[in-house]
């Protein structure tokens, strides 16, 4: 004897067709997040690279602004030590004039002297004393010139000490020496 | 038959509507940073040209401060020089006037003696005067080359 078969298990022919379409949307759908994973996968990667590329940037940010901000202090401190020799200057170009116009003096007073020197020499060689009283005379006379020549030298070089260096130079202090007689 | 496809189906789209919101969500996150990270790498570039000029500015102030210093330092030193030559100068004329005045104390020597006795004297007093007038142009010379940087310095 045939038993009939189960209606319950079996669906027609017309609703197999249906249920056969919703396992190709089933799988259609399957396919579709596991593509909305990988895109949500790469996009949470793109994400964490950017994240992790704005710390550093971030980083070099801070490293910049501290460098910019010691380079900005170095260089108001320059600038003022710049301006502080600036400041200087008239003092100092007053001084170097001085002095130039001082050495002109003591290189005609020197040349002079040594002028009168070899006088001296040849009045002695040639026997002739009263002459040489005179030079010593002149050279009396050029002594006064020479203390003031010196006065203003050891003054100039203290200005050009002061204003080339503000005194730390370190400069030999002058030391004139004067004929003996 | 059909209720498997069907909760397969429902849940794949329910995960692919989570899975595309998250997405969506990230790379709104990833374009938000890369705008920023651009915006912040401009700021960086901007930083970097601030800076390197900046420390050019600085390097430019510092040379011409350590010029100015080293030619003060030539000036005096060459102040130092020129003291030295006038000093040995001037000892140079104060023995030649002290052999002198010796000579002229005593009755007085025969002119061969007195050109023997003088003569080397006179002549390292003028060896003396060529060393100090050519201290004197070393002066002059560092004094003009001060004078020139000084006068580009006013303007810092």
């Amino acid at each position: 004897m045939q038993h009939p078969p189960n209606e319950a298990a079996v669906a027609p022919p017309s609703e197999q067709g249906w249920i056969r379409w919703l396992y190709v949307a089933a799988v259609a759908a399957v396919v579709l997040a596991v593509a909305a994973g990988i895109y949500r996968h790469e996009e949470r990667r793109e994400a964490d690279h950017a994240a992790a590329e704005s710390v550093v940037i971030r980083g070099k940010t801070r490293d910049l602004q501290t460098k910019l901000t010691a380079a900005t202090s170095n260089l108001s401190a320059s600038r003022a030590d710049l301006r502080a020799r600036a400041a200087l200057s008239p003092t100092l170009l007053r001084a170097l004039d001085q002095l130039n116009a001082n050495h002109k003096n003591m290189t005609a007073f020197v040349h002079d002297h040594d002028v009168t020197s070899t006088r001296i020499v040849d009045v002695l060689a040639g026997g002739q004393p009263a002459r040489y009283d005179a030079l010593v005379d002149h050279f009396a006379t050029s002594n006064r010139m020479l203390d003031a020549l010196a006065a203003t030298e050891t003054k100039l070089q203290n200005d050009l000490d002061h204003s080339a260096c503000g005194g730390s130079c370190g400069a030999t202090e002058a030391s004139f020496e004067f004929p003996s007689r | 038959m059909r209720v498997l496809p069907a909760s397969v189906l429902v849940a794949a789209l329910v995960a692919a509507v989570w899975l595309g919101g998250l997405g969506r969500h990230q790379a709104q996150r990833s374009s938000h940073l890369r705008a920023e990270n651009a915006t912040a790498v401009a700021r960086n570039r901007t930083l970097t040209t601030q800076l390197h000029a900046t420390t050019a500015a600085n390097t430019r102030t510092q040379a011409r401060v350590a010029q100015i210093d080293g030619d003060g330092q030539a000036v005096v030193d060459s102040m130092d020089a020129l003291v030295r030559a006038w000093n040995e100068w001037l000892d140079s004329s104060n023995a030649l006037v002290g052999a002198s005045n010796h000579l002229i104390d005593a009755p007085l020597p025969s002119p061969s003696v007195v050109r023997a006795s003088l003569g080397l004297r006179v002549v390292a007093v003028n060896v003396k005067e060529a060393a100090f007038e050519a201290e004197i142009m070393k002066f002059s010379a560092a004094a003009t080359k001060a004078r020139q940087d000084l006068s580009g310095a006013r303007q810092p």
